[in-house]
Parts: structure tokens; sequence; C-alpha cells
């Protein structure tokens, strides 16, 4: 039984990677950027939830209300002016500005907030749990954050498939000069696609904050890395891939602390290198080499 | 011809661009009129699709101006032209391949063409039947063989609705009978009253379609006027020396010099040119 429930948490789990990874491979899959301060990002919107929540006094659970907004706005204005520029400047360029706003922004964190950890506190919530037998007990945070990545993710890729602005961030995303050839303005386009990245990174920092307590360090240190492995798992550019990446990532870091409880880290990246040896391209990716 | 600034669409303006030392424009002036059909001739890396990335706003011109519709553009991207109303295709074409038929007909309706909601769709549609891609609109764009897609790439231009037209060798790497149904596609739009101007090297497709022929070399004009006029020029010949015009002319398909300057009526009578 222990088994069954380490791979309920491992899948719930998952459910939060996935809800992490889905920004950096909706950043990747349409502005070719990887955003290696993602993980930074989603500590932001911790803090932000910190701020707005002793500010406002609004409930823990609904700060998304408010940060979810300030951080879009943030996305939007991040890719408009820093990301932007440094396109169209090879492929390193890119990664070397998301890698200084990643520096600068733990930095900046550990300035103002210092190295002691915050969390979201949600009362009870954080340990209310629905018990099926003796060895399965589901908390109902994490069910509740599996039920919104599933939503958000899912929500995401139908947004992309059938709405306008989908297909046309989708265009953009094949190629943006024949776009502008049919007159959609990449650069705004791509601003929307950061503001929707950015808006899910919010939402997972907050959802991390609830789940977990936070410092300045462990965006880079964890997030990103479980974001990135979700993403390479699933397969680049797609939104189904990415949830299920997440939920392998998960599932193996769980069964990997039922061996070992030391071992949960490693197992999760274990499974990611055997990918990456067994199929590169991902589960969902194509063959062909890019 | 309308040549006077009042009723000009499109107007360049001593335009110049350089990529290091290469000159791809050379103080370039030219006029195109509302309805007007144009054809550009030259060999390789003469700057043809330089000029047409000059005009639809993919390159920056180092100094001159450029105006469309009496509005000044030559600082404005590409997406805002394509809104003022200039459309382009690319000489290999670029579908959003991940994407249906349908749906990249619609992106440029909806973006370039300004439409919204059912008048789109229904507009995208028409633009899909009229260029012949109605039964493929919901195939994948990435799996369209060659002709499927330069009809797309012509039927995305034609979707943003433009007054003018830059179309850049359509007909290259097609048959005879396919170029033939390109030129009655592009013929048809002109009828509408949209302005086009038609790179090409294969030069009996363009005589058969327009009325005014340029040939560009090493970044300047140095032929315009009626296409037999331009193609019997002996400065034109010069510059075509071995090259696919010649070939023609041997083939007897264009008529040269002094006569009336016929031309062949329909093109896919003659052998066609060997490539593209």
């Amino acid at each position: 039984m222990s088994w069954v429930n380490a791979i309920i948490q491992g899948v719930l789990l998952g459910g939060l990677y996935a809800l992490f990874a889905c920004g950096l491979s909706l950043m990747f899959g349409v502005m070719k950027v990887i955003n290696l301060a993602h993980g930074d990002l989603a500590v932001v919107a911790g803090y932000v939830a910190v701020g707005v929540i002793a500010v406002t006094h609004i409930p823990t659970v609904w700060s998304f209300v408010l940060v979810v907004p300030v951080m879009a706005v943030l996305g939007y204005v991040l890719q408009r002016t820093l990301i932007q520029a440094s396109l169209n400047r090879g492929l390193l360029t890119p990664l070397l500005v998301t890698f200084g706003l990643s520096v600068v922004i733990e930095n900046g964190l550990l300035q103002f907030f210092s190295a002691n950890s915050h969390s979201l506190n949600i009362g009870s919530l954080v340990s209310d749990s629905i018990s099926v037998g003796s060895q399965i007990s589901i908390a109902y945070l994490l069910l509740v954050i599996f039920v919104v990545a599933v939503v958000v993710l899912l929500g995401l890729q139908y947004f992309l498939s059938v709405s306008r602005q989908g297909r046309l961030i989708r265009a953009v995303a094949d190629d943006r000069e024949a776009a502008q050839l049919a007159g959609a303005d990449y650069r705004h386009v791509f601003g929307i696609a950061a503001a929707i990245a950015f808006a899910t990174v919010a939402l997972a920092g907050i959802a991390f904050g609830m789940y977990s307590s936070f410092d300045p360090t462990i965006g880079t240190d964890q997030l990103l890395l479980f974001a990135f492995a979700a993403v390479v798992i699933g397969g680049l550019g797609s939104l189904w891939g990415t949830l299920a990446g997440g939920i392998i990532l998960g599932v193996a870091q769980q069964i990997g602390a039922q061996i070992n409880s030391a071992d949960q880290i490693l197992a999760g990246y274990l499974i990611f290198l055997l990918v990456l040896l067994i199929r590169p391209q991902g589960l969902t990716g194509a063959r062909t080499p890019s | 011809m309308p040549d006077t600034a009042d009723s000009a669409l499109l107007e360049l303006d001593c335009v110049t661009k350089r990529f290091g030392k290469v000159v791809v424009a050379d103080g370039l002036s030219l006029t195109v009129g509302p309805g007007d059909i144009v054809g550009i001739v030259g060999p390789n890396g003469a700057g043809k699709t330089s000029l047409f990335g000059l005009i639809a706003g993919d390159l920056e011109p180092g100094s001159g101006e450029i105006r469309f519709g009496g509005t000044q553009v030559t600082r404005l991207d590409a997406a805002a032209r394509c809104k003022l109303g200039i459309g382009r295709t690319f000489q290999v074409p670029r579908p959003f391949g991940g994407m249906t038929v349908f749906e990249n007909t619609l992106v440029a309706a909806q973006q370039g063409g300004g439409l919204r909601g059912r008048s789109s769709h229904a507009y995208a549609a028409q633009v899909l039947e009229r260029t012949g891609l109605d039964r493929d609109a919901n195939v994948p764009a990435g799996r369209l063989g060659l002709l499927q897609r330069k009809r797309l790439e012509l039927a995305r231009a034609l979707a943003t609705q433009p007054r003018l037209l830059l179309l850049d060798e359509v007909a290259g790497g097609l048959t005879d009978p396919e170029v033939a149904e390109l030129v009655e596609i592009v013929r048809a739009t002109r009828a509408e009253g949209v302005a086009v101007v038609w790179i090409e090297h294969v030069v009996r497709a363009l005589t058969a379609a327009v009325e005014r022929l340029i040939c560009l070399a090493a970044g300047k004009f140095v032929g315009d006027g009626k296409p037999a006029e331009v193609l019997a020029n002996p400065a034109v010949r010069e510059v075509f020396l071995g090259a696919e015009v010649t070939t023609s002319l041997a083939a007897g398909s264009i008529v040269p010099g002094g006569t009336s300057g016929q031309i062949p009526a329909v093109p896919g009578d003659a052998p066609a040119a060997p490539d593209g």
C-alpha cells in the first residue's frame, strides 16, 4: 500500500511541477527563449503574495487575484524590453540575459527579505487530507494544486488551439517574419505569450508557497531544475507533454523517497537522464532533430 | 502608367540599401499606380528580393523614402505596412507548418485584413476558393506539395486584403500548366483593382500578364517600359547574357525589337524555362 501511496503522492506533486514547467515550456515554444530566471520569478510571485497579503489582508488563497495580474504585466514589460532586446543576437544572448536576470532577482530578494524562509499561511488547509484506508492520505492542498495545474495546462492548450489569440501565438512561434507579413506585430504577440507564462509562474509560486516554505535561493536551486526536467521529459512545445513530464518527475521522486528518503531528488534526475538517453526529444516530441 | 505623385500608390524615392560593400539598392526610384501590374526581372543577386524587403518593411533603407498611398512608411515595420495594404509572398514558401491551410489564411485575414469573427472566417474561405485551396483547407500546411504551398503563399497575402501585392517568383519550380493556373489567379486579383509587382525568372509567365516590365541589375534599374521593348533593350540583353531571357528569345517565344512587340498569349504553350 505504501507504494500505491507513493505513486499517488507523486502524481499530485507532479501537478505542481507541471504548473512550474508550463511557463518555461510556453516561452521556449513561442520565443525560443530558455528563461533561466523562471524559478526565481516563481519565488518573486511568492514574495509578492506575502506583500499583498500583509498590505490588503485578503485571505491567502485569494492572493492570486492580485498577484497573477501583477506578474502578467511584469512579464509583458520584461519581454518587450529586456528579452526582446536580446533576441536576434544569437541563441546565447537571451540565455545570458535571463541568467543575469536570475542573479539580479536572487540577490535583490536576499537584500530585501534576507535569507530567512517564508511561507504562505493557509491555516489548517495545509494539513487537511482525505484518508483512504490506513496507508493512503491525500492532502487537500496538493489535490487542489493538481486540479488547478490540469485546468491551467489543458486550458492553455485549448486556448492555443482554437482562439484567435492562440492561433496568432502559434503563427508567430512558427515563423515570426511570415507572421509579420500576415500583419501580426510579433513583438506584441511575444509580450502576450510572456504575460501568460508569467501568470502561470505566479500561480505556481503561490501554490508552492502554500505547500512548502521558500527562500530567495530556492528558485534556481530547485524550482528551475524541476521545471526544466518536466519540460524535457514531456517534450518541448507540447503542454500535454509538460503535464505528463511533471507527473513522471513527481512519481519518480516519490518512489525514490520510498526506497530511501535521501534519494528523492536523485531519483527524479535519474529518470530525467534516462529520458535524455533513450528519447531525447521527450515523450511527445517529434523525432526530427531541430 | 500614371506617374503623377497624386495618383501614385507606391513611391520609392532614391532608396539605397547596402549590406557591407554590397549595394542591393542603389538610389532606386519607382512609382506604381493603383491597379498597375509591373514585372521585375534581373539576374540572380540583382537585388530583386531585397527590393521587396524594402517595400514590405523587412529591410530598412539606408537612405531614401518610401511612400504608400501618400503615407510615409519608410520607418514602419512589416506588420504595420501589411495593415496599410502591402501584401507579399516569399520566394520559398513559408507557411505556418503546424497550422492548417485555413488557419494560415485566417491569421492573415484577422491580422493584416483586420477582420473579426464570422467575417474573417468567411473571407478566409473565399480566398481559399479563389486560390484553389478549398479542398485542402483542413490539411496541415507543412504537408502541402510545392504548388499548393505557392498557392497558400498567395492566399495568405490575399487574405490581408492588399492594395498592392508583391509576388516573389510564384512560378519558380512549377510546370507550365501550374504556372498558367497561378497567372490566372493573379490576373483575377488584378482585375479587382489590386496593384501587382511581380518578380519572376520565368519571363514568359510575366510577359503574359504584365503591362510594364522593369529590369534590375546590381541594385539599379536598367530598363522600364513595355515588356517587349524592355527585353529588346541592348542594356537589358547585356545584363541577361547567357541567362533565361536569351534562352526564351532563342526559343522564339518573345519577338524582340522593332515589330509590334507581340506578347505570347498563353504561358504553357511553349516549353518551360529550365529553372526558376
